[in-house]
Formats: C-alpha cells, sequence, structure tokens
C-alpha cells in the first residue's frame, strides 16, 4: 500500500482545507514546529480508513475543530498493488462514504466501508470506533505519538495475517496452540496435586493421602510397640512362672533349710571351738607364767648363791687385807710415837724456849697468845664447818627413812606381787573393741571414756561397758579368780604402804634411797674423822672440839694478864725469839713429817675402818642371803624346784600343743567364714522367699495387663492397619508418579513449543536481523509465542528481558520489530505501510543516524510516513519531505 | 454317623490388595460360610461338625471378630461344633481361646484346649489335637495311636498341621495317622484346598476361598461313618461365595484383548460381581491396544469395563511389552509442537533407565489419551 495525496477540511485545528501531496513510494517526512497538525494527519488517516463514516463516536467528535459542529471531510488517495483508489468520507453532518477502484468503479457508505475492509484487511470497527482486533497490522505499524517504544500486542486479526505470511514461508503448521491447551491441561491435573507456588507441596488427594498415610503409619507403629510390649509382658509371665515354679519348689527350700542347719551345727562348734581356744591359751598363759616364774625362782636362787659366793670371797679378801693393814697401821703407830716424842722433845725446847720469851717479856706473851688464840679460833671454825657439813649431812641421811630392812621387806613383796599379777593376769578376763573409731568414741568403761589408744583391758571385777546409743555391758569375771585377785591386790597395797613409809616410788628407788643414804653416812663419818684429827692437831690432846673451846677460852684469859716488854726484855726476847724461830724451824720438818705420817696412818685406819665396814655389811649381806636362801630352801628345795619347773615346761608344752591344734582347727572352718556362710544360706532363703512374693505380685500384674491387652485384638487391627498403610503408600507412589508423568509431559511440551516457535518466527527474525545487525551488531532476540520480543542477546553476553532495556533501546528494538512485520506483510502482498509519529524522541545521535539508515533501507520495501516535530534532528534523514498546503475553497468543493 | 468336616475359616482375615467395599464383602462371606455350613449340616441330617483348625486368623483378634463366628454357631444348637486352635490362633494362657471362653459359649459348642479323647455321643469318641503354639516339632497327633477307647467304638481324630515336611514345617502330621491309631476318620486342616490322603483323611480345605490359585477351596466335606472300620462315605458341600480366579494371557494387538475380555466373562458368568482375578499379561501393545486395554478390561485406579462387571480385577502388565509406534505418534499429533513432544518422549523410552522409561510410556500413554479425547469424532 502507498498514500498518495491527503486533503482534510474540517477536521481539528484545519477549519480550512488542506492537502498533503507528493508521497513518495519509499520514505516521506512531515517535519513542522508543534501544533501543526501531524497527530491529525494520522487521526485523519486512520478515521478514513477505519472509522465508519455513520459512527459518531468519541473518536469521530475530537475530529471537528475546536466547539464546532461542523462535518469533517477526508479524502485520501492510495496505491494498492500499484493500482490507484480514492476513499473520501464525511462524518457526523450528512454522512457519507465513497470508494473508488482503479476500474472506476465506484462504492457508496456501507458497500464503500465493506469494499475498503475487503481490500485492506481489517475489520469492522466496534461501536466505539476501530479497535486493536478490528485494526489488524495497521495498529501495530502505525504507530501514535508515545507508543513507539512499546510493543504491540499482536491481535487475532493480526495473528492471522502474520500467521498467513509465516505459515506462507515456513510451509508448516507448528501446532503450538495444541501445545499449549494440552499443556495448560496437563498443568491443571499437575496443580490438583500439587501446589502451583512451592517446591512440589502435594495438595488434594495427594496430600490427604499423605496425610492419611502419615496417620496410619504412626498409628500402626504405636499398635506396634503395643504388641510388642504385650509379647514382652508375655514372655516376661512365662518366664517368672518358669522362675516361681523353681521357687516354690519344697524340695529346694528343704535343701537350703538343711544347708542353713549344718551352717548352724558348724557355727556352734566353730564358737565352742572359740571359746576353748580362749580357755586353753588362758591355761597355757597362767602355765607360762608359772613357768617364767619358777625359771625365775630358779634364776634368782643361783644368783643369790652367786652373791654369796661372791660375799664370801669378798670377805675373805677383805679380811686378807685387814691383816696387813693392822700391821702396818700398828707399825706407823709405832713410828708415830717416836716421831711424837720427838717432836714432844723438840716442842718442849720451843716451849721451853717461850716460856723464856715469855719470861723475858709478858707483854710479847699478850702478841703470841694473842696469835695463836687466832690460830685456834681459825681452826675451831674450820671445825664447826666439818661438824656443819657432818651434820647436814647426816640430817639428809637422817631424812632418807629407809632402813636395809626396809628395802629387804620391799623386794620381797614386789616378787610377791609380781606372782600373784601374773597369777591375776592368767585367769583375769580380757576385752577387746574391735570397732570403727566412730564406734569406739561411743564407748564409756566404768564410766569413763575408753582410752582410744587401749583398746583391750583386762578385768578381774565387776565392769561395765556402755555403748552410747546401744546399751550396756555388764562384765562379770568368773567367781573362782577372785582370790587371786584379792591377794595381788592386798600385795599391791602393803608394797605401797612399805614404799611409801620409805617415801618410795617402786622397789628399784627404794634400793637407790637406801643405797645415797648409806653414802651420806659414809661423808658424815669422814668429815667427823677429819675435825677430830684438826682437833687433835691444833690441841694436842684434844680429843674434841671442847677441848680446843677450853684451850681457846683459857688463851683469852691469859692474854688478858700478860705484860708488854722493854727495850732489853725485848733484844732478849728477840734473841730467844730467834732461836726460838730456828727451834721452830727444827719442828716444823717435824711437825710435817709427823702430820704427813699421821696421815698416812689416818689413811691406813681410814682404809681400816672402810674394810671392817665393809666385812660388816657384806656380812650382813651374806647372812641376808644366806637366811633367804636357806628359808626358800627350807619351803622348797633345788631338786623340787627343778622338778617343779620341768613339769610347768611340760604342761605348757601340751597346753601350747592343744591350743595349736585348737587353733589349726578353727583356721579350717573360722567362725567369720561359717557365720559367713549361715548368712549367705539364710540370705538366700530369705531373698527365696521375698522374690517369691515379689513375682507373684508381678505375675499378677502382668497377667491383668495382659489380659487387658489381649483383650484389644492387636495383631487384627495391626493387619488392618498394615493393609490400610500399604493401600496408602500405594496411592501416594501412585500419585507420585502421576506428578513426576505429568511433570515430565509439560516440560516435553515446553521443550517442544520453544523449538516450535523458534521455526515458526524464523521469517519474520529473518528480517529483523539485518535492522537489528546495523543497530546493534552482534545481536540476538527471543520471541514469545506472540511474537513479542522477550530478550536481546548482545555480544554474547546472557539475556536481557525487553522490559529491562532502556526506553531509548526498548523504543529502537520495538520500530524495528514493526519495519520487520512491515516488510514481511509487504513480501506477501498484503497492504502495509508504516506510519511514525514523534517516534525515536529518546535515541541519541549515533543512534538515531543508524535508525535512519534502517528506515531508508525498509522504505525500499514499504512507504513509511514519518512525522516529527523535530525538524533539524531528522535533517539528515534521507526522505522525500513533504508538507500541508492549503486549498483554494473553489477547488476543495 | 454322619458329621461335617470342616477347617481353616480365618476369620478376620485382612485382604490387602482388595479395596475397601470388596475386602468387607470378602470378610463378611467368611461369616456367612458358618451359617452355610451350619444349614448344610442340618439339611443332611448330620448331628455335628468339627472344625479343624484356623477358626480364627489372628491370635488377638478384635472382640467383635471373636464373638461374630460363636453368634454364627449359636443358632444352631441342635449341632455340635468342635473347635480346635490351629496355628493362627494358638492356645496361650490368656489368649483368643481364653477370651473366647470367656463369652461363655453354650454347651453345643466346645473348645478342645486339651489332646485327649472326648466322648461325643455312646460309641463315638472324638480325638482332638488342639496346638498349644503356632510352631512346633512335634506331630500333634502322635498320641492318638495309644488313646484308649472302648471297644467298637467310633474314633474321630480332629487335628491341624501339614503333612508334608519340607525341612522347617511345624506341626507336621504324620499321613498314615488315621491307620496306625486305628481312627475311622482324621479330619484335617491347615491345607486351604480340599484334599484327600486316603479314605480315612482329609483336608476339607477352608470353605470361602481367601487367596488366588485355591481351584478346590471353597468347600466343607460331609462324612458318613456307617459304623466302626465302616468305609466313610464322604461328600463334598460347597460353600463359598466368592470364586477367586487366576489367569494369564498374551496379547498382541485389539483383537487379542477381545478374546481376552470374552473368555475373562465367560469365566466369571453368570455372577461376575462375586468373582475375583487376578490376571497376568504378556505379550507386546502399543499405546492403543493399551489404551483400549484400559478402556475394556482394566485401566488406571479403577478404570474399565470389565473391572467394574467383577468384585476384583488384579492385573499384572510387568511382562507386557509396551511399544508406541508410529501410528501412536500420528493419533497423537502428525505434526507440530505435540508431535516433537511426543517424539522426545518415545526417545526417552528408548534410551532413558528403567525408572525414566517407565516415566516416558505412562506420559505418551497420558498424551495418546488426552490427544484421543480432544480430537472430535
Amino acid at each position: 500500500m502507498r498514500l498518495r495525496r491527503l486533503e482534510l477540511d474540517q477536521v481539528r485545528k484545519f477549519d480550512r482545507p488542506v492537502r498533503i501531496e507528493g508521497f513518495r513510494g519509499g520514505l516521506n517526512l512531515l517535519a513542522g514546529p508543534n501544533e501543526m497538525g501531524k497527530s491529525t494527519v494520522l487521526a485523519a488517516l486512520q478515521a478514513v480508513l477505519f472509522e465508519r463514516y455513520r459512527a459518531g463516536g468519541e473518536q469521530v467528535r475530537a475530529l471537528c475543530p475546536d466547539g464546532s459542529r461542523a462535518a469533517p471531510r477526508i479524502a485520501l488517495d492510495f496505491e494498492l498493488d500499484g493500482q490507484p483508489y480514492r476513499i473520501e468520507k464525511r462524518f457526523l453532518l450528512s454522512p457519507s462514504a465513497r470508494l473508488i477502484l482503479p476500474d472506476g468503479a465506484r462504492f457508496e457508505d456501507d458497500e464503500a466501508e465493506d469494499e475498503l475492509q475487503r481490500q485492506l484487511g481489517f475489520g469492522p470497527p466496534a461501536n466505539r470506533g476501530p479497535t486493536v482486533d478490528s485494526l489488524g497490522s495497521w495498529g501495530v505499524l502505525w504507530v501514535a505519538q508515545g507508543s513507539s517504544f512499546e510493543q504491540a500486542g499482536l491481535a487475532s486479526r493480526t495473528r492471522s495475517d502474520l500467521n498467513a505470511c509465516l505459515v506462507a514461508e515456513v510451509d508448516a503448521l507448528v501446532g503450538t496452540e495444541e501445545a499449549r491447551r494440552l499443556r495448560a491441561r496437563f498443568e491443571g491435573e499437575l496443580f490438583e496435586l500439587i501446589e502451583r507456588r512451592g517446591e512440589d507441596r502435594p495438595k488434594g488427594a495427594y496430600r490427604r493421602s499423605l496425610e492419611a498415610l502419615s496417620v496410619a503409619q504412626a498409628k500402626l507403629q504405636t499398635l506396634i510397640e503395643h504388641q510388642a510390649r504385650l509379647d514382652g509382658d508375655l514372655r516376661e509371665l512365662a518366664a517368672i512362672g518358669q522362675e516361681l515354679g523353681e521357687l516354690e519348689d519344697l524340695r529346694e527350700d528343704g535343701r537350703l533349710a538343711g544347708e542353713r542347719d549344718a551352717a548352724r551345727a558348724r557355727l556352734d562348734a566353730a564358737r565352742d571351738r572359740t571359746a576353748r581356744i580362749q580357755s586353753e591359751e588362758s591355761d597355757l598363759r597362767l602355765r607360762l607364767q608359772e613357768h617364767a616364774t619358777l625359771a625365775k625362782l630358779m634364776r634368782e636362787r643361783a644368783l643369790r648363791r652367786d652373791r654369796i659366793d661372791g660375799l664370801v670371797g669378798e670377805i675373805e679378801a677383805t679380811h686378807d687385807l685387814l691383816g696387813p693393814l693392822l700391821a702396818e697401821i700398828e707399825a706407823r703407830g709405832a713410828t708415830l710415837a717416836d716421831q711424837r716424842a720427838e717432836l714432844a722433845r723438840l716442842e718442849g725446847a720451843e716451849s721451853s724456849l717461850r716460856r723464856r720469851i715469855r719470861a723475858a717479856g709478858v707483854r710479847d706473851r699478850r702478841n703470841r697468845k694473842q696469835n695463836e688464840l687466832s690460830a685456834l679460833h681459825s681452826r675451831r671454825r674450820e671445825v664447826e664447818a666439818g661438824r656443819a657439813e657432818a651434820l647436814e649431812l647426816a640430817a639428809k641421811a637422817q631424812a632418807i627413812l629407809i632402813e636395809r630392812s626396809d628395802l629387804d621387806r620391799i623386794q620381797r613383796r614386789a616378787l610377791d606381787l609380781e606372782r600373784a599379777e601374773a597369777e591375776r593376769l592368767a585367769l583375769g578376763t580380757r576385752v577387746r573393741f574391735d570397732l570403727e573409731p566412730a564406734a569406739l568414741a561411743r564407748v564409756r568403761v566404768g564410766g569413763r571414756p575408753l582410752d582410744m589408744a587401749k583398746t583391750t583391758i583386762e578385768t578381774d571385777e565387776p565392769l561395765a561397758v556402755e555403748i552410747e546409743g546401744l546399751g550396756v555391758l555388764e562384765i562379770t569375771p568368773a567367781p573362782g579368780r577372785q582370790p587371786v585377785a584379792s591377794r595381788a591386790l592386798e600385795l599391791r597395797g602393803e608394797l605401797a604402804e612399805l614404799l611409801a613409809r620409805v617415801g618410795a616410788a617402786d622397789p628399784e628407788s627404794a634400793a637407790r634411797l637406801l643405797d645415797r643414804k648409806q653414802r651420806l653416812l659414809d661423808e658424815v663419818r669422814r668429815q667427823e674423822e677429819r675435825s677430830l684429827l684438826l682437833v687433835e692437831t691444833a690441841v694436842p690432846g684434844a680429843t674434841s672440839l671442847a677441848g680446843l673451846e677450853e684451850r681457846i677460852a683459857a688463851l683469852e684469859g691469859d692474854v688478858e694478864g700478860e705484860p708488854v716488854l722493854d727495850e732489853q726484855e725485848t733484844g732478849a726476847v728477840q734473841a730467844l725469839e730467834v732461836e726460838l724461830d730456828a727451834q721452830l724451824e727444827r719442828i716444823v720438818p717435824v711437825r710435817c713429817e709427823l702430820e704427813r705420817r699421821v696421815i698416812g696412818r689416818d689413811a691406813l685406819l681410814e682404809r681400816h675402818t672402810r674394810g671392817v665396814e665393809s666385812l660388816r655389811l657384806r656380812g650382813e649381806d651374806l647372812a641376808r642371803l644366806q637366811a633367804e636362801l636357806d628359808a626358800e630352801l627350807e619351803t622348797e628345795s633345788d631338786p623340787d624346784l627343778g622338778r617343779r619347773l620341768d613339769e610347768a615346761t611340760r604342761e605348757a608344752a601340751i597346753a601350747r600343743e592343744t591350743v595349736e591344734h585348737l587353733r589349726e582347727q578353727a583356721a579350717r572352718a573360722p567362725v567369720e567364714l561359717v557365720e559367713a556362710d549361715l548368712a549367705r544360706i539364710e540370705g538366700q532363703i530369705r531373698s527365696r522367699g521375698a522374690r517369691r512374693e515379689q513375682l507373684r505380685i508381678e505375675a499378677s500384674g502382668l497377667a491383668a495387663g495382659i489380659a487387658r491387652g489381649e483383650g484389644e485384638g492387636l495383631s487384627e487391627a495391626i493387619a488392618a492397619l498394615e493393609r490400610r498403610c500399604a493401600r496408602l503408600e500405594a496411592e501416594r507412589t501412585a500419585h507420585a508418579r502421576q506428578v513426576k508423568m505429568l511433570k515430565l509431559l509439560i516440560e516435553s511440551l515446553d521443550e517442544a513449543g520453544q523449538a516450535a516457535r523458534e521455526h515458526y518466527f524464523k521469517p519474520l527474525l529473518a528480517r529483523l536481523h539485518p535492522h537489528l545487525q546495523a543497530l546493534f551488531p552482534g545481536a540476538e532476540v527471543r520471541v514469545d509465542d506472540e511474537g513479542r520480543i522477550t530478550a536481546i542477546t548482545r555480544d554474547g553476553s546472557g539475556d536481557e528481558s525487553f522490559d529491562r532495556l532502556s526506553d531509548g533501546t526498548r523504543e529502537q528494538i520495538a520500530i524495528l520489530a514493526r519495519l520487520a512485520l512491515a516488510e514481511l506483510l509487504a513480501d506477501h502482498g498484503r497492504p502495509a505501510m508504516v506510519v511514525l509519529d514523534d517516534a525515536l524522541v529518546f535515541a541519541d545521535e549515533v543512534r538515531l543516524q543508524r535508525m535512519f539508515e534502517v528506515l531508508e533501507q525498509a522504505s525500499r520495501k514499504v512507504q513509511i510516513l514519518v512525522l516529527t516535530c523535530r525538524e533539524r534532528a531528522f535533517e539528515g534523514l534521507a526522505a522525500n519531505r513533504i508538507a500541508l498546503t492549503p486549498i483554494a475553497a473553489a477547488e476543495a468543493a | 454317623m454322619r458329621f461335617v468336616h470342616t477347617a481353616d475359616w480365618h476369620i478376620g482375615k485382612v485382604f490387602r490388595y482388595l479395596d475397601d467395599a470388596v475386602e468387607s464383602r470378602v470378610r463378611e462371606a467368611r461369616l456367612e460360610a458358618i451359617t452355610i455350613i451350619g444349614q448344610a449340616a442340618r439339611g443332611h441330617g448330620a448331628r455335628h461338625v468339627v472344625v479343624a483348625g484356623d477358626v480364627f486368623d489372628h491370635d488377638r483378634p478384635s472382640e467383635g471378630t471373636l464373638a461374630k463366628p460363636l453368634e454364627r454357631m449359636i443358632a444352631f444348637p441342635d449341632l455340635g461344633w468342635h473347635l480346635i486352635p490351629g496355628n493362627h490362633d494358638p492356645a496361650r494362657p490368656d489368649g483368643v481361646w481364653d477370651r473366647f471362653l470367656r463369652l461363655a459359649p453354650p454347651a453345643h459348642v466346645q473348645v478342645h484346649l486339651e489332646p485327649g479323647p472326648v466322648d461325643l455321643a455312646p460309641g463315638i469318641t472324638l480325638l482332638p489335637a488342639p496346638l498349644g503354639r503356632a510352631r512346633s516339632r512335634e506331630d500333634p497327633t502322635g498320641w492318638m495311636d495309644d488313646a484308649p477307647t472302648p471297644a467298637g467304638t467310633l474314633r474321630i481324630g480332629l487335628a491341624h498341621g501339614a503333612v508334608r515336611d519340607f525341612g522347617q514345617t511345624p506341626n507336621v502330621i504324620a499321613p498314615d495317622r488315621a491307620a496306625r491309631a486305628g481312627l475311622d476318620w482324621l479330619a484335617l486342616g491347615d491345607w486351604h484346598q480340599e484334599l484327600r490322603l486316603g479314605p480315612r483323611t482329609a483336608y476339607s480345605g477352608t470353605p470361602e476361598p481367601d487367596g488366588f490359585g485355591q481351584p478346590d477351596a471353597g468347600g466343607a466335606l460331609l462324612v458318613d461313618l456307617a459304623g466302626p472300620g465302616a468305609e466313610p462315605i464322604v461328600t463334598t458341600l460347597l460353600v463359598a461365595r466368592y470364586r477367586w480366579y487366576r489367569d494369564r494371557a498374551t496379547v498382541q494387538e485389539p483383537a487379542d484383548i477381545e478374546r481376552l475380555e470374552a473368555r475373562l466373562r465367560a469365566l466369571t458368568a453368570p455372577d461376575p460381581a462375586r468373582c475375583l482375578v487376578d490376571l497376568t499379561l504378556d505379550g507386546a501393545l502399543s499405546l492403543d491396544g493399551l489404551g483400549i486395554f484400559s478402556e475394556r478390561i482394566a485401566g488406571d485406579a479403577d478404570g474399565g469395563r470389565l473391572r467394574s462387571a467383577l468384585a476384583s480385577l488384579r492385573v499384572d502388565l510387568r511382562g507386557l511389552i509396551q511399544h508406541p509406534n508410529p501410528r501412536d505418534l500420528d493419533a497423537i499429533a502428525t505434526s507440530g509442537a505435540v508431535r516433537t513432544a511426543a517424539e522426545r518422549l518415545l526417545a526417552r523410552t528408548e534410551t532413558a533407565d528403567d525408572e525414566g522409561r517407565s516415566l516416558a510410556l505412562r506420559a505418551l500413554l497420558h498424551l495418546h489419551a488426552a490427544s484421543q479425547r480432544s480430537t472430535p469424532a
């Protein structure tokens, strides 16, 4: 189709007739400023071709100039297949239509409308005017202002046109409609089974079968568990029955009772044996004590004999010593007498000299006497000090009360007591506390807390043992043991009394006391002897301190009466004194010698005295020991004692053997073991009874539960539920399989549909391709069932959704698609031309230039009318410029 | 002496493969069999009915299942009913039979829980061999050889178990027990079809078949004993209400399907509603043939004309090769996307694994059916 000339009168802003002529076959451009009437041109073209002449709708009324009640008139000359046609329409007032065909034939009014529709291939408009559907391809190809960047939907008429062209080229029916219908059907079936949205979430019957299956399985599981419990209870009841049968077996009861009695008998025997062992051990201890006592007696007797022999030897040796000592003393005494005589002689001369001196000067005598007196005073003090020390020592000795006889008595009592204690111990009662420490702390013995370190006590008297929280144990020793205990007690009392009397703690300390007393007395004696010697040497002939004091008193009397010497006398006296000094010098060695000899003799005397004393003491000891020995021998001779010791040894051996034999027996069957055995058997009997009772109770409970469980018909219910589960499972499987199958069907149809679409739109895409490459080199497009471009792929990158492209790109691609469609229609001889009203408003200069090239290319096949207000921008478009020109009124008429 | 020998009632049995309605009727038929036996016994002048075990299918039946057979027997007070436990319902403490006895059955319904002679009437002794366990290695009838009965007494054994030992078979009964124990009749249960093991020993079979492949099931035995040592006269009484058939067919083309339908209809005439059929198909069918089979005999779910006529039709198609042919594809679409989709599915049936193949076949069948339905006649 090609436009040739358009005339307008009373159309919108054109209230005077105007004309556009000079249309050419290719690209035509009507450029001009806004309000020039470009859109009116497009509206007029649409009205003259597609509006019924009698139409009175809004679109037709909008054709009138503002506010006027005019009769818009439009005439269009055009070519179809190179032949000229003319259509003229008058609207609203006296509407009319006329179509003039190339052969001159004329159609008026409705006939003209029908013929025009037939020639151009559009449909009758609706009451309100032409629709997308009625316009067909023209609606796609003629793009009104502001619509150029949207893709037009293909109305059925357009699709039919397009389909006719495509089928003509691809020569095949692609059947996507049937595929779509089937797909919709299968999808309907699928979405009856699963949710439309969501990951295959079952619904409807599928979901119901799944839920029912889940419920049935849970119920089945509960019943199976219930049945398993019931079976378990049955097995347990059977096991209980069997165990109870065994427990109720009287033979086993009898056997256990027999074992228990036997164990009790063994325990009695073991306890008797233990008692006997204790008794025999006590006897053995007694025997051993007896033996020890006798052996000690034996040893003591031997010791005593040894001591006697020793004493006898010592006495004899002392006697042997004393004889020569006495002779020596006597000899020294004779020598001493000689020397004393010499000394006396010398002293006589001295005295003579002194007397002469005294006679020579009485007053000097006074001095001498004073000197002598002074010396005597000194000697008296010395003697007094010695006597005081002797007195002190004597007092100390006196303070030690013990005497030899006392010690003898103490030692005898101690020996007796030792024997009595041994006997008491042998017969005494021993209590041993083998308890936990906490329990021991609760024990009071005789009212006092038990010594924790001494858990074994011995008693021969009744004893109360109290254990807090448990009660009191009264321990009463056998009556036969009382005399022994009393005797020991009595002896202990006596010994204590003896020891107390002498102030000793025990026999050993008593012996030490006596020894100390003896040493003190010896020292007293020595002091006394020394004092005597001092007196004797100071005042010859004096035998005591009284003699010394008498001498002192005499001298003190003399001193007062003595006169003082004159010079002559003094000279004489001095001469005498010189002589006296010489005399004294002679006297001194003699006196010293005498003193030395006296001392030597005194030492011998002391030795003799000590020997005599020793003899006395030893004699006393000997006599005492001999008396004791004699007394013992009188009581029991050595052979008798030896026999008794032998007897005691034998008895002790026998007792030991008995004890060992009994212990050996006891070790084979200890009481604890037999007790444990008895406890085990008794425990067995008790637990057997308790278990019997417990099992009866359990059996009763189980039986009741089983009776209830059996009544529930479990196995039948389980079988019924298993059947239900199997059927529901089959249903579930069938649904799942159905879902899979439907998905596979839909997927197969989709794949086939896509392939078909690609094949189907191939002719259209082939025409679009060069334009697309001119604008977007290397680009490809995807189309939907409607042929609409859904996506574009550029430079090998991924698909870009059409809706997300920029407005400019979208508009340009939409125009390309329209051009391709127009070319396809034109290639198939269908009337087609493109009108673009104010299009490409979003194109930049580069794109605009390329679009010009595309438009020029396309215009070789179809006529294109471009209406634009951007005259300068479209200067580069190689188009035929057309213009609106007024028509003279006469011509118009 | 005339009595009815029956066994294996299996009251309460559950049938997994039957749909709910049919299953309910088949279960009810097992109870109805008791009434039919009672009526037959009465009609033939029998005085006793001996039931050789497996009265109940489960050893823990529901209260209803327990009471229903009793009520049926109570309706025949002129007959002595003698029941023994079988391997399905062995006598356990507090088990099914203790529960049964707690229902206080009347004197003419007797459960024999201990082995030992029981006098049915003067000169007639029943020797029941109840099972105390489901599986026993001992011959439950062994004691009968030495069971004393007065001279001239009719000795009737009643037991449940197999007569052949396949290794681990429980409750095996000596097949010559009747001769060894001097029995005039040994009434056996366990085998669900009637089986005569000699002049004096037989399995009566179950009175109502409970599975396919039991052509000789569905009856009870009327036993006539003229006197001790006399040859028994045994008559089969027909009891079953439902017939169970197992069939196999090879199909290659639609005509085979028509022949198969005709044969099955003849087999199940005149009352197909009381017939259950287990059908196994082999051969090969195109989608068209499968469509015809679905329509005429059995389709998915409960489809198929013949299936509608029968009480139950179970079909095994595992041996049938289902192969779409070019005509099938043409029937779907001769060209276009649908045809392409069909061809793609067909390709899958040749290349996919078993599951994928099966899925593709089903899809093809579905597509075929949908295309058929959408094509105007």
